[in-house]
């Protein structure tokens, strides 16, 4: 990753305190207390990086005063390392329903996962507001995962349409597959709910409280300062997962307004292309003209209707998906969030049991010891060792999690946003082609006003032949003005096919780093339905 | 029979030169002004029968001063038959109005052969006409007449030095109003004197020649080149009203000009316009390349100003009407821009003068761009005039090329011709529509409106010339009306295209801050592959942004540039059609003041046609009668004079305005295809570059 914090000297915030006096105790090499790592299963444990880097000093000393071990690994977060559970749903429709309100039709299949009653399901139709509230049901029950956020059920391009039908299918997809991919999420029990129930599911474990402080707590506890994280990608993540959502705010407020001042700029083309109709009604007594303004006119409409097209695009395909993003990443940094508050909970715990530790020890060294205060004393320490040990296990194993999740959202996250660059140049070519295409149909009529012919005859004067240089630039064989051959999407996507059968075939062979992580986490026939969604 | 043969070598003189063979002058007149003069020389005629110096025929003055009666009939059977052709007339432009759909040049060919036509059916029928007339015309002398005459211009001093002297400051500004009064009074009733002492004391052969010979001397004096020629003959047609033939020999330099355009235009099927032929008959005309450049800022701060430097390169060292050298560097501001616009309007009455651009508001006049835009516009300006050879012979526009003392020179001459050009209102220069300041300018050309501001004999006039009146306006108000329709649609049209215009600016700064908030997006460096996308998605951002500025740009000064310029040349025609209406206005008021007063003598000589005891008052009233005559047929022929010039402006304006806007358009159409090329290059090159097509 190419966020690398140890390129820079050492001024976080959030530094080891202790880092320094544990500074002349050796560094012990970890890959020897490590078990061997499974890796039949393809997994990787995140911390590969660390390993890149295992002279660094720093990076050990680290490692030494906080790092998890794969060891650790395995027994806080033994979902990831095992492939046992799978569940699939397929989007196998969207019904319209009330507006902002459609029903998604969907197919599942489950393997090994307990408590489901059945391996396939099929047609099960929930209401977009019930996938919404079993989202944030997911979100508040599982501290220590990125769940993603469904994108909204309004997209930019006009309601009930085909191309917001599609866009639904597509994106609602996408996030089906993010959270059945998650080894964790499929092993929350709501998930057996949600497959389950008949018609009008709602959450069943909806008294389950969010167990972090929210409100003016949580505001009030988001002033301190930021409790020390032994894990530098965590605690940089979320400085930058805040800059990103904050700038793609930005950007998506530029682009709302790009589409409007195109939607603005529509008008007005389509405006001057009735002008040019009521010119070419007025010039009656030169017919070339008439044409010329005629048909001026007419690509001038069509123009219009293209840029007006192109705005909704442009916030179809961009904007909603910058969006989702936004979307994205608020959640991400909230349960980052969460992490600091049960972190400094962890603190506070660790303050109590000293605290208890200490007091337990005076009791001690008094002369005379009330066995009931003694009792008392053991009790509370006992307690408080007990708390502070569960808090500290269940920061273990967020931030374990949570290691695995900052990969993933990464990964996401460029490949969304290549999905979007892409799926919006396509449209602009498309664009600015089919506006090509129109204006070089009327050339001739430009050119024919009067038999003294346009600029482009230079003068000459028996050019009887006018249709030099008219013919359409962009053809089968590619454009004319370039050596590009035609760019055929079929094509291109045959290739993408190709390449994903390879990946899977040699998903053992470390080629393509990322893209064998994403085998492992994604199965083949998932991450093929991901990918192979982006066809146009 | 001495008249006789007078008469019939008169008739061989004026004729044999005339392609249309023999010919009546008024016909001759008539056929070339589109039947638009028929009835007023025809009433003009019917008022002033026994007027000895309104006889259309100057030749046979005493022939017609013999015989009033025979006169009256004849002239009534002329009315006859001009009313008869008129008629013709009339039926026979309506296909031409009809035929929209048909193709423009087509159209005119169709016009020109019609009237030729129609050339030779009315000159056949008038001279047959005039033949039977003039085989009336033996009859006694009355000597009554002829020592009207005499004591007519007896009462004058020694006409000829003064009417030579007073030459060529007349054809400077024939057309302002206020200033051609006084003009005509000097100049007028001393030539027209001249002249019929010339005709009394020399022979009657010598009668024809001698106005010609005249014209001639008088000529050769500002001979510079033919069309300048042309203008002046046309100027002293004018002045010299009562001489009706030699008007007519001296008319047929323009008229077998614009008739051999005419052909022109026939055989080539070429849309051929006037000025071209002349270009090709006159090698004195001046050849001007004419860039204008440099713009500098002088002056303090109260009086700070742009001035542009134009550099004159003389392509035509032939040409009298040019100084010598090869080029010539002057600076002018944009103030002389508009005098000499003003003072091109007031030289050449009816022509459009190619405007300067619009005054620009006090604050923003040092902005590059508002600088730019004026220089080209200026550029653009000096150029057509120079191409059209009047205007770049005259001499006004000479001295504005070349002149070193430029504030004095353009005072003075500005004071000789009385054109006030420095102070002349121009609001329609500026997009504002003509203010009703004066009647004329109201817009309304229709005989009732124009009837009613002059003043007193509303009704009678109404009734006597509304007819009349009715047929020169169709052409004018339907033109009108026309240039009002387009300047209506090119200013819709505009407006549009500047909204456009905003509308992209403003979508080139959001492209801007897009491409901005992307790299910074970029710089947060999520992943390498992100940041390598991103930063290659600002790029094309920028790039796109770069694309629209410059198409937008491309766009205003292509289309935007051509249509504000139309705008500014439609203000031009405007300008001249309210000219013309002014002229009109005055010879009506003439014309009104003329017809009483004919009617007082009418009374007069009626009354004491036997006993003479008022004789005095009767010559007084009858030259009184004389001076409105001059006045009407010298406002007339100027109004004729006008129309005409208008009509072939506005012929070319049109196929100018075809040429022009298809080549912008053109532009427009064909900068758009590049852009869009260079847009969908950028985006492919972008796709490729990020192997999108693998994601």
């Amino acid at each position: 990753m190419s966020f690398n914090p140890d390129e820079f000297e050492n001024n976080n915030p959030f530094a080891d305190p202790l880092a320094e006096q544990h500074q002349n105790q050796p560094a012990p090499v970890r890959d020897s207390t490590a078990p061997p790592i499974d890796y039949n299963n393809g997994v990787q444990p995140p911390t590969t990086e660390e390993e890149n880097e295992g002279d660094n000093q720093e990076s050990n000393l680290l490692n030494e005063s906080g790092q998890l071990t794969e060891a650790e690994f395995r027994k806080l977060i033994p979902e990831r390392f095992t492939n046992k559970y799978e569940l699939k749903i397929k989007l196998i429709g969207v019904e319209r329903n009330k507006p902002g309100n459609p029903i998604l039709k969907m197919d599942a299949q489950v393997k090994g996962l307990p408590r489901f009653r059945q391996v396939k399901y099929k047609d099960i139709r929930r209401t977009f507001n019930e996938v919404v509230k079993f989202n944030k049901y997911l979100t508040i029950s599982n501290l220590e995962v990125f769940v993603p956020v469904i994108p909204s059920a309004n997209t930019s391009y006009p309601t009930n349409g085909e191309d917001e039908t599609k866009q639904l299918v597509m994106v609602w997809q996408e996030w089906l597959d993010r959270i059945t991919s998650n080894p964790i999420l499929i092993r929350d029990e709501e998930f057996v709910y949600f497959i389950e129930n008949d018609f009008g599911y709602s959450v069943i474990n909806s008294n389950r409280k969010s167990s972090v402080a929210s409100g003016l707590m949580r505001h009030t506890l988001k002033q301190f300062s930021v409790p020390y994280d032994p894990y530098v990608e965590l605690a940089d993540f979320r400085p930058m997962i805040k800059n990103a959502y904050l700038i793609c705010q930005k950007l998506h407020k530029i682009l709302d307004r790009h589409s409007k001042t195109e939607k603005q700029l529509s008008i007005h083309i389509f405006d001057m292309s009735n002008k040019l109709n009521v010119l070419s009604q007025f010039e009656n007594t030169h017919p070339g003209m008439k044409n010329m303004w005629e048909k001026l006119g007419k690509i001038t409409q069509i123009q219009s209707d293209l840029t007006l097209i192109e705005s909704i695009n442009d916030m179809g395909t961009l904007g909603d998906g910058v969006q989702a993003l936004i979307d994205d990443f608020y959640e991400i940094k909230e349960a980052l969030t969460n992490r600091h508050l049960i972190m400094r909970e962890l603190l506070q715990a660790e303050a109590q049991t000293a605290a208890k530790h200490a007091q337990a020890n005076k009791i001690k060294s008094r002369s005379s010891l009330d066995p009931i205060k003694v009792d008392e004393a053991l009790r509370s320490l006992e307690y408080a060792t007990k708390v502070e040990e569960s808090l500290n296990l269940q920061v273990k194993r967020i931030s374990g999690e949570m290691l695995y999740e900052r990969k993933e959202v990464i990964d996401f996250t460029e490949k969304k946003l290549q999905k979007l660059v892409k799926s919006f140049t396509l449209h602009k070519v498309e664009h600015h082609r089919k506006i090509l295409k129109h204006l070089e149909t009327i050339r001739l009529d430009i050119r024919i006003v009067d038999e003294r012919g346009g600029l482009s005859r230079l003068n000459r004067d028996n050019l009887g032949n006018l249709k030099h240089n008219l013919v359409q630039s962009q053809s089968a064989k590619g454009d004319s003005w370039s050596s590009r051959t035609f760019r055929s999407l079929e094509k291109e996507e045959q290739e993408r096919e190709n390449q994903n059968d390879l990946g899977e075939s040699d998903s053992s062979k470390p080629f393509d780093d990322d893209n064998t992580n994403k085998s492992s986490v994604v199965d083949a026939k998932n991450a093929a339905s991901l990918l192979g969604i982006a066809t146009f | 029979m001495d008249n006789e043969d007078l008469t019939a070598s008169h008739w061989d003189d004026v004729v044999s030169p005339n392609e249309f063979g023999s010919t009546s002058n008024t016909t001759a007149t008539n056929s070339l002004h589109q039947s638009i003069i028929t009835p007023l020389s025809n009433q003009f005629n019917g008022i002033n029968i026994d007027d000895p110096f309104a006889s259309p025929l100057g030749f046979s003055n005493q022939q017609q001063r013999h015989n009033d009666e025979e006169e009256e009939e004849n002239d009534e059977e002329e009315e006859e038959e001009l009313q008869q052709s008129r008629h013709q007339e009339f039926s026979s432009p309506s296909p031409f109005y009809d035929s929209n759909q048909a193709e423009y040049e087509q159209r005119n060919e169709l016009r020109k052969e019609q009237r030729k036509e129609h050339k030779h059916q009315l000159l056949s029928e008038l001279t047959h006409g005039s033949e039977d007339s003039e085989l009336m015309l033996e009859a006694p002398i009355i000597p009554d007449d002829l020592t009207n005459s005499e004591s007519l211009f007896q009462d004058k001093g020694s006409p000829i030095k003064v009417s030579k002297d007073a030459k060529p400051i007349i054809p400077s500004s024939p057309t302002k109003t206020i200033n051609f009064k006084q003009g005509q009074f000097k100049a007028r009733p001393r030539k027209f004197s001249a002249k019929l002492n010339v005709q009394h004391l020399s022979s009657s052969s010598n009668n024809q020649l001698g106005p010609l010979g005249g014209n001639e001397g008088e000529k050769s004096n500002d001979r510079k080149s033919p069309s300048v020629s042309n203008a002046d003959s046309l100027v002293k047609q004018a002045d010299a009203p009562l001489y009706s033939i030699s008007r007519k020999t001296d008319n047929r330099e323009p008229a077998s000009a614009s008739t051999e355009s005419a052909t022109v235009i026939e055989s080539g099927s070429t849309i051929k316009k006037k000025p071209t032929v002349e270009d090709e008959d006159n090698p004195q005309n001046n050849k001007l390349d004419i860039s204008v450049g440099d713009p500098m800022k002088v002056g303090d701060i109260t009086t700070a100003h742009i001035v542009y430097t134009i550099k004159t390169t003389n392509k035509n060292l032939e040409s009298d009407n040019f100084p010598k050298n090869d080029t010539t560097e002057v600076t002018r501001r944009y103030r002389d821009f508009r005098w000499i616009y003003h003072q091109l309007q007031n030289n050449h009455p009816g022509k459009i003068i190619p405007p300067p651009p619009t005054k620009q508001t006090y604050i923003g006049r040092f902005n590059e761009n508002f600088i730019e835009n004026r220089r080209l516009s200026l550029e653009k300006m000096l150029n057509k005039i120079s191409h059209i050879p009047v205007l770049s012979n005259d001499p006004d526009f000479v001295m504005f090329l070349t002149s070193d003392d430029f504030i004095n020179e353009s005072r003075e001459r500005e004071r000789l011709s009385g054109s006030a050009a420095s102070t002349q209102n121009s609001e329609f220069l500026d997009g504002a529509r003509p203010s009703g300041d004066n009647e004329s300018s109201t817009g309304s050309l229709t005989p009732i409106s124009t009837g009613s501001t002059t003043t007193g004999g509303f009704m009678s006039s109404l009734f006597s010339i509304s007819n009349k009146i009715n047929e020169p306006d169709e052409y004018f108000s339907d033109q009108k009306q026309y240039i009002d329709d387009l300047e209506y649609n090119l200013k819709q049209f505009y407006k549009a295209i500047e909204l456009i215009g905003q509308q992209r600016i403003d979508l080139i700064g959001i492209l801007e801050e897009v491409s901005i908030t992307v790299d910074e997006l970029a710089s947060l460096e999520i992943s390498k592959i992100t940041s390598d996308l991103l930063i290659g998605f600002s790029e094309i951002q920028l790039k796109i942004r770069d694309n629209l500025d410059r198409i937008n740009l491309q766009d205003q000064l292509t289309l935007g540039f051509t249509i504000e310029e139309y705008l500014r040349i439609i203000g031009s025609i405007k300008f001249v059609f309210d000219t013309r209406l002014k002229i009109y206005q005055q010879y009506y008021n003439f014309n009104q003041e003329l017809s009483k007063k004919q009617n007082q003598l009418d009374k007069l000589q009626r009354k004491y046609s036997r006993a003479a005891p008022q004789v005095d008052k009767i010559n007084s009233l009858s030259f009184e009668v004389d001076k409105l005559k001059q006045k009407t047929s010298s406002y007339e022929a100027s109004f004729n004079q006008i129309s005409e010039t208008i009509k072939l402006e506005l012929e070319n304006f049109e196929f100018e305005r075809i040429d022009d806007f298809r080549n912008s358009v053109e532009i427009f159409i064909e900068s758009s295809i590049e852009s869009q090329k260079e847009a969908i290059e950028l985006y492919e090159t972008f796709y490729e570059r990020q192997k999108l097509a693998s994601v």
